[in-house]
């Protein structure tokens, strides 16, 4: 299974990828970084993940750019977003455009293992 | 309503060995931060609830890049605004264990990062709390948990 961790922050691509490492998710699943909105859309055009973990605040097209564009191409690939923006307009709207999941920071290595059992079942 | 700080020792703990590889041991019962307190990296975040807590995490240099390398950044690109952007968000991964600490929710503060050669850390002026200590060759690392906001 495919794993894309989209976040301009080297540290948070980082602690997420040693947070996945701790529960063993390494041994199943194939992690993969992008650094900003457009280097997402180019990853997963060429290689669609299982499950994408995406954070709002990026440059290059920001996470929600990255939502629309990929829905309005018919992709159904799993987003869950993770941010530290908490303004129920903007949930909303993240929801609108097709986020699967929402995590607000901080976030917790439990938090982000449910999401990946959550939506990563076949 | 009873509140104890000793309840987040557990999961920060954990938190700490998962994400930061290392053992942290509770040096003393809680008690009074010995003060001042020095360190090279440094953050803190407050929690709010019924009651406030504040969350202090010192790291000294070596300790600092020993995380930045164990978390997967490359080492020629480890820098003070770096580790000190390390700092703010592994507190925010151990404050986000917290979460299911206890009967209480808690607002989460944005962490504030500190960095500079042995800098006073200021959020420890003060307090009762826990103390949570690493020391190897690896370099030191502690975690404050305060009860209050200093």
């Amino acid at each position: 299974m495919k794993i894309l961790i989209c976040d301009d922050s080297a540290v948070m691509r980082g602690i997420i990828r040693r947070t996945l490492d701790q529960y063993g998710v390494n041994a199943d699943f194939e992690l993969s970084e992008a650094k900003d909105g457009q280097q997402a859309l180019d990853h997963i055009a060429k290689d669609v993940p299982d499950l994408v973990f995406l954070d709002w605040n990026m440059p290059n097209l920001d996470g929600l750019g990255v939502v629309k564009r990929l829905r309005s191409q018919g992709s159904k690939v799993p987003i869950v977003m993770i941010t530290s923006v908490s303004d129920p307009e903007r949930v909303y709207e993240a929801c609108e455009a097709g986020v699967t999941d929402y995590i607000e920071k901080p976030v917790s290595q439990i938090m982000l293992w449910e999401r990946i059992k959550e939506h990563t079942r076949s | 309503m009873t509140f104890d700080i000793r309840s987040f020792v557990g999961p920060v703990s954990d938190a700490l060995r998962t994400m930061g590889g290392v053992k942290p041991a509770v040096t003393a019962p809680a008690g009074p931060v010995p003060i001042p307190v020095f360190a090279d990296v440094s953050s803190s975040l407050v929690l709010r609830g019924v009651r406030d807590v504040t969350m202090v995490l010192t790291m000294t240099e070596r300790a600092a890049v020993c995380l930045a390398e164990r978390v997967g950044l490359p080492s020629d690109e480890i820098n003070e605004a770096m580790v000190g952007d390390l700092a703010g968000e592994l507190l925010n991964v151990i404050c986000g264990s917290l979460q299911k600490v206890e009967k209480f929710s808690f607002a989460f503060g944005l962490p504030a990062t500190a960095t500079g050669k042995h800098h006073e850390v200021e959020p420890l002026r003060g307090g009762f709390g826990e103390r949570l200590v690493s020391r190897s060759n690896e370099g030191d690392l502690e975690l404050f948990i305060v009860d209050g906001v200093a």
